[in-house]
């Protein structure tokens, strides 16, 4: 088995969001959602732990509570990058005077 | 044969016709320059006083458009406090009310010393790019520093959850207790320079101004020593996950599974 444990589930859960696709064309379109199904599994779309996913980190929490995960210091860079654009902002408001602009 | 005093008194009569019509012509002439002269002096000053007002509202719009721009970055700003939220937009409001109401004022107005008096309010009164601007951004750069602060925080307890984990499996985890220190100090640090500086900002009106600009200059000194103490406490961040992958890789090889449920 792939690693992680919810490879059947996403493979279910692929091949149902395209499943309903597949009656408009020929049988040979079965075996093609099911090559990509496993495909996923193979590079690790399906593979996942549960809550490993960056994605949904980012959305909701930013940095988790728990233990660290993949993108954790990504978020702390990104989030300096956006601080250091706000910093660079005041700089430039407080080097502005009423005359430069009228 | 005509009579000579026949032609003298003809010459006479054409004299006094010729005279008579050169004063009245002059009289005419001497009573033109005045009334064109006050005419020209009017419309001066009616396109003087419309050049000001055009001058004014200008102006006006110029900064009703800046306040804009700082309503959608102050709506933008997703880690702002509910309650600075609020008191920047009120600020806000409230300047583009008053200079709405002074717009309508400098229209009004009909000579040039009272507009001159009202124009110089849309700066004095007001002060949208030396006290509404910086302090706008300020407090927004400032729960910008505490957000990432609290982020940093979050990330040095997961560091910790691992170190310990670790710790208990017999690791010896002294490096990443030593960079977990660091980081823990940094945004000790970091939070102890923004403390207070939202409060001291939010203070700053335009009727203060000049005098106040030190409050605003201060704010970004601490904000830019906040962020070096932040900056620091990302590098601890970087060699403390430098560490606990190395933990992991030994623990790993040695054949000791670790209780720690990070993924990288």
């Amino acid at each position: 088995m792939p690693k992680g444990d919810s490879s059947a589930a996403c493979i279910w859960s692929t091949f149902g969001s395209i499943g309903h696709v597949q009656v408009k064309f020929s049988n040979r379109v079965v075996v093609i959602v099911v090559a990509v199904a496993l495909s996923l599994t193979a590079f690790g779309g399906c593979g996942k732990k549960k809550g490993s996913s960056i994605t949904e980190t980012v959305v909701t929490t930013g940095v988790s509570v728990t233990t660290l995960d993949a993108g954790d210091t990504g978020i702390l860079e990104d989030s300096m990058r956006s601080l250091d654009s706000d910093i660079a902002d005041v700089d430039k408001q407080l080097a502005q005077t009423e005359s430069d602009v009228q | 044969m005509r009579r000579p005093y026949l032609v003298g008194a003809g010459i006479v009569a054409i004299l006094a016709v010729l005279i008579s019509t050169t004063f009245a012509g002059a009289a005419t002439t001497r009573t033109f320059p005045t009334a064109p002269t006050f005419t020209r002096r009017t419309t001066n000053t009616s396109i003087r006083i419309a050049a000001l007002q055009e001058t004014g509202k200008r102006a006006i719009a110029n900064r009703m458009q800046f306040l804009n721009t700082l309503t959608s970055r102050i709506n933008d700003a997703s880690y702002l406090t509910t309650e600075n939220k609020a008191g920047l937009l009120d600020r806000i409001d409230a300047t583009k009310t008053g200079l709405s109401e002074l717009e309508g004022t400098i229209a009004a107005d009909t000579d040039t010393t009272t507009l001159k008096a009202d124009l110089r309010k849309i700066i004095d009164n007001y002060r949208v790019y030396l006290v509404v601007g910086p302090v706008t951004r300020i407090v927004i750069t400032a729960d910008r520093l505490t957000a990432t602060a609290e982020l940093f925080e979050r990330y040095a307890k997961k560091v910790s959850n691992d170190v310990g984990d670790f710790e208990l499996n017999g690791k010896d985890v002294t490096d990443a207790d030593a960079c977990l220190q660091t980081m823990n100090d940094n945004i000790a640090s970091a939070k102890s320079q923004i403390d207070g500086v939202t409060a001291d900002v939010l203070s700053v009106v335009p009727a203060g101004y000049p005098g106040n600009r030190k409050t605003l200059e201060s704010a970004r000194m601490n904000i830019r020593s906040a962020r070096g103490s932040l900056v620091k406490a990302l590098e601890a961040a970087r060699t403390c996950k430098g560490l606990i992958l190395d933990y992991r890789a030994e623990s790993t090889d040695s054949g000791v599974e670790a209780t720690t449920t990070s993924a990288y």
